[in-house]
């Protein structure tokens, strides 16, 4: 599954595959596997000898920024080698939804601390990050506690509370779509009960929200850089 | 059956992608992941350790030594019983006894158990006890009592030290602690032959285990099995009771063993622990779902001037079957008024019902009028109502993006009979109930550990269609044309019984089946499906409900769907066909059935007891004991007994076995309700034999009762 260079047609498309191997009976699980296999083959072959270079929030043209219509996010994803467009589909109290043309999708709270993922495998779920946003939207440094749930493989929810500190680094001028833009930087040093760790970055514009951001999804993701192109 | 092939393929294959590289690795030592011997338990090389594989794995192990293969399946059963089922395969003319050799190899199955008596604490050592070969034909019978401690800052070194009998009881006997061994009666094998056990002389065994390093782990044991059989066919020579062996650890979950073997042999072994609940590819990468789309807060009561549009209902319909065409779920109708929704959904697509049921309430929420404020899933299985799911429109948009919105949502939901309330009359919209299927796809068919060759399989080509004419009343058919295979080798190992009281051959035939088409009718019947009352399903089928059989199958289902209980019964009248696949009967007809206890035992057990007549006219009862993961594995245990006697019954003395089924997301990882199961067996025979019918009622239903719901609660927003 990996991802593909952001590609103006692919953000409108919602692609779904049908497997059936022919006719309208359900799947076959022969023809699902050897799918699978071409699929995992050809996505090896794609990142060993790929052409075109991953975008990323420095390198996205503007242009391409202009030419899509409505709110929109680049994600990129160190563990899939790759990033991916989103736009935003849902809004449902303060927690917006947003997604790509390849099945993935995220949500956010209004200051863009990420909450869930759909569609990564190993996602997050749904998190309580209320006293990270807070503390990232007044700039405060100091200590957070967040949750964030998990599934194990039978799928039942695991929750963990990490225990986190916030740090103010200062003002950070940093690159999205080919123009400079002066920001703030806070970093979150997380801990759990496990002495699991992990490391979030903000970058924050003067309304306090993250319009860059490098948050940590799950043990096997790893992180996800989520930058606010257009909000 | 013929996909466990497919499955395995898979499996392997992306095994070796490395894909378990995904998950993240723990700390394995010899306490926490023991070496599995040469017998598939928790051991060194030949002789046994006690420590036990963590609750749930699998562990498949191979090894080959002087013409001598062994396969084997252990499952960690309870989190102090270690189960095994191994397969071995003797070349050079070897016989259990002094018989001259029936075929070039001797193919033999048996079954092992070892109890985790003690774990290892404080300063005391692990106990434990084991059976080698409980019901089989005994050439690996034997029994042990083990010791094992660990010693060093992480359990580096792992002394144990035994007393065996049987096998483990040959050299250097130290007495006969519990009397002496009655002779090996191999007559019928397959039953549990308890005078045997742990009798005769007992002898010592013991072995040093060192974890060298991470990966690298070094044996030595000293064995007391003579290997007497073997030895007396000049299958293998020994010259020494110690083993040595070195294991090298092979990614995260394999592990390639090198030995040298009693002074004279080398051995190479690989083993492959399996947890079925870290599934084998990314887990599922199901494309994100539709957010729930909440309504605009006001202080006046919604507009329900919605119900009087004419072209309202069309409408609804289009947005309904459109998201739902994009999720993979079948429309089956909408009912409406003007605060409340049912939605009727025909799940093909998700393997954990509650995902399925989550995108439908999201649906529900993008395209329902805000006055519609109680949204309902009723899930149709087969035509039935089956179960009913309430939500309030408000909890599913308060808890889409709650921390622990997954459990706060079921927790408000009500699920209940389907046929408990009355739907709403204002609109009603039914997707046309007609309607076709079909396919055509590869098969593969395969028959394992068969008493005459490990594998056969055929491959070939089928032709599936069903017709829902409505109203319940489905007609499927499947045609099958075999390509190329090995299956038509088999044939009839043990002989017919030449008891005059002996069962009819009902099930002994089966090869036949295999020699005399190529190209045969699999089934085809005609069924109905309904809800006669609250907590009552039913089925009839009427044609060639088997490969073997034709006739009329009849079944009745209590079962409540918030109930552990379920109790069913089941009666057929079934004329055998004939063998070539066609549209012929033989002259044997039976009036056969059962009434079944199902029962949810809770900790992911269930058990199932039928008691009834059997396709031979036997009658008896089955007991079946499943462990069921929340991912969709399934792994469980049966045992049949009629008032066939173990003599006319046949080599096995009754009817027993395992069963598997991997669901197909484990691996591929994308959503699909395929599975892949097998049953294995040391023999099929006549006694206690059933019908293989399709749709049974028990397992098509609860899918979507209460249990199953919760169990897979966690996925409802995903």
């Amino acid at each position: 599954m990996a991802l593909t260079a952001l590609r103006l047609a692919a953000i409108a498309a919602v692609v779904s595959a049908s497997l059936a191997a022919c006719g309208t009976g359900r799947e076959n699980p022969i023809v699902v596997g050897l799918l699978d296999a071409m699929d995992r083959v050809t996505d090896a072959r794609g990142a060993a000898g790929a052409t075109t270079p991953v975008l990323t929030a420095a390198t996205v043209p503007p242009e391409l920024v202009a030419a899509l219509p409505g709110p929109l996010m680049l994600v990129e994803l160190p563990s899939f080698d790759g990033s991916t467009g989103m736009t935003r589909v849902g809004q449902n109290g303060t927690v917006e939804t947003w997604r790509g043309p390849n099945g993935l999708g995220l949500a956010r709270d209004q200051h863009g601390v990420l909450i869930s993922t759909r569609g990564f495998g190993f996602d997050l779920m749904s998190s309580n990050t209320a006293a990270t946003s807070a503390a990232l939207s007044a700039r405060r440094a100091g200590a957070v506690a967040r949750a964030m749930i998990h599934l194990d493989g039978e799928a039942r929810p695991q929750s963990r509370i990490y225990q986190c500190q916030l740090r103010l680094d200062g003002p950070d001028t940093i690159a999205i779509a080919g123009t400079m833009v002066g920001l703030t930087k806070m970093t979150e040093h997380c801990q759990g009960q496990d002495g699991y760790r992990f490391e979030n970055l903000y970058w924050l514009d003067r309304a306090g929200r993250a319009v860059h951001s490098r948050q940590w999804i799950s043990p096997e993701i790893g992180t996800a850089t989520l930058t606010l192109l257009r909000p | 059956m013929q996909r466990l092939l497919a499955l395995v393929l898979t499996g392997l294959t992306l095994c070796a992608a490395g894909l378990a590289d995904a998950q993240v690795e723990q700390s394995q030592t010899p306490m926490t992941r023991p070496t599995l011997n040469f017998f598939g338990l928790p051991g060194l090389i030949d002789t046994p350790t006690a420590t036990a594989l963590s609750d749930g794995m699998l562990g498949v192990t191979a090894s080959r030594f002087a013409d001598q293969t062994r396969v084997t399946l252990a499952f960690q059963v309870l989190p102090r019983v270690t189960a095994t089922f191994r397969y071995a395969i003797l070349g050079g003319g070897f016989t259990p006894d002094d018989s001259p050799p029936a075929q070039q190899y001797y193919y033999d199955r048996s079954f092992d158990i070892h109890w985790l008596a003690l774990p290892e604490g404080g300063w005391w050592p692990a106990l434990g006890v084991g059976i080698r070969d409980l019901v089989g034909t005994g050439i690996y019978g034997s029994e042990y009592l083990v010791a094992t401690r660990h010693f060093g800052a992480d359990d580096q070194l792992a002394v144990t030290a035994g007393l065996g009998w049987g096998r483990l009881g040959q050299r250097n006997p130290l007495g006969q602690p519990f009397g002496a061994r009655p002779p090996i009666d191999f007559g019928r094998g397959g039953s549990v032959d308890f005078g045997q056990f742990f009798r005769g002389d007992a002898a010592f065994f013991g072995g040093l285990e060192w974890q060298a390093t991470d990966r690298l782990r070094l044996q030595v044991e000293y064995s007391p099995d003579l290997y007497r059989a073997e030895v007396a066919d000049g299958l293998f020579r020994l010259d020494s009771p110690i083993n040595l062996g070195a294991s090298y650890r092979v990614g995260s979950n394999g592990t390639l063993g090198l030995h040298y073997l009693y002074g004279t042999t080398l051995a190479l072994s690989y083993n492959a622990l399996i947890d079925p609940r870290r599934p084998a590819a990314n887990t599922l990468v199901t494309a994100a779902p539709n957010p729930v789309v909440p309504r605009p807060r006001q202080s006046t009561a919604y507009s329900t001037a919605w119900t009087a549009q004419p072209d309202g209902p069309a409408i609804l319909r289009d947005n309904i079957m459109r998201l739902m065409a994009e999720d993979g779920l079948e429309f089956v109708g909408l009912a409406l008024e003007a605060d409340r929704a049912v939605l009727r959904v025909r799940n093909t697509r998700f393997q954990f019902e509650s995902m399925a049921l989550g995108r439908a309430m999201r649906i529900l929420s993008i395209t329902m009028p805000p006055s519609v404020e109680v949204f309902e899933v009723v899930f149709v299985v087969e035509g039935m109502d089956v179960s009913r799911i309430r939500m309030t429109r408000s909890d599913i948009e308060a808890q889409e993006h709650a921390p622990d919105g997954a459990a706060q949502i079921l927790e408000r939901a009500r699920i209940e009979d389907a046929t408990r309330v009355r739907d709403p009359g204002l609109i009603d919209i039914r997707a046309p109930e007609a309607g076709v299927t079909w396919g055509i796809a590869p098969y593969v068919e395969t028959q394992l550990f068969d008493p005459s060759a490990p594998v056969r399989a055929d491959l070939g080509l089928r032709a599936d269609a069903s017709y829902s004419f409505g109203s319940g009343f489905v007609a499927e058919g499947e045609l099958r044309a075999r390509l190329t295979g090995t299956l038509d080798k088999a044939r009839q190992v043990a002989g017919p019984v030449a008891s005059p009281t002996a069962p009819f051959p009902v099930r002994t035939d089966a090869y036949r089946y295999l020699q005399e088409s190529d190209v045969r009718l699999q089934h085809l019947t005609l069924s109905h499906y309904g809800r006669p009352a609250r907590n009552l399903y039913s089925r009839v089928s009427l044609g060639y409900l088997e490969r073997m059989y034709a006739g009329l199958s009849t079944e009745l289902l209590w079962r409540p769907v918030d109930s552990r209980i379920g109790i069913g019964v089941e009666v057929n009248h079934v004329r055998q066909r004939a063998f070539d696949g066609g549209l012929g009967l033989r002259d044997y007809d039976i009036t056969m059935g059962h009434v079944s206890a199902y029962v949810d035992l809770g900790e992911n057990f269930e058990a199932q007891v039928d008691t009834g007549r059997y396709l031979a006219g036997d009658y008896g009862a089955t007991l079946r004991l499943s462990r069921v993961f929340g991912n969709g594995w399934r792994l469980g245990a049966f045992a049949t007994l009629t008032d066939v006697s173990f003599e006319d019954f046949g080599e096995g003395s009754f009817d027993k076995g395992i069963t598997l089924e991997i669901p197909l997301g484990y691996i591929v990882g994308s959503s699909t309700r395929e599975q892949g199961g097998t049953v294995l067996r040391p023999l099929l025979r006549d006694g206690g034999a059933t019908l293989n019918l399709r749709g049974r009622l028990n397992a098509l239903v609860t899918d979507y009762h209460r249990t199953r719901l919760h169990d897979t609660g966690g996925m409802i927003w995903r």
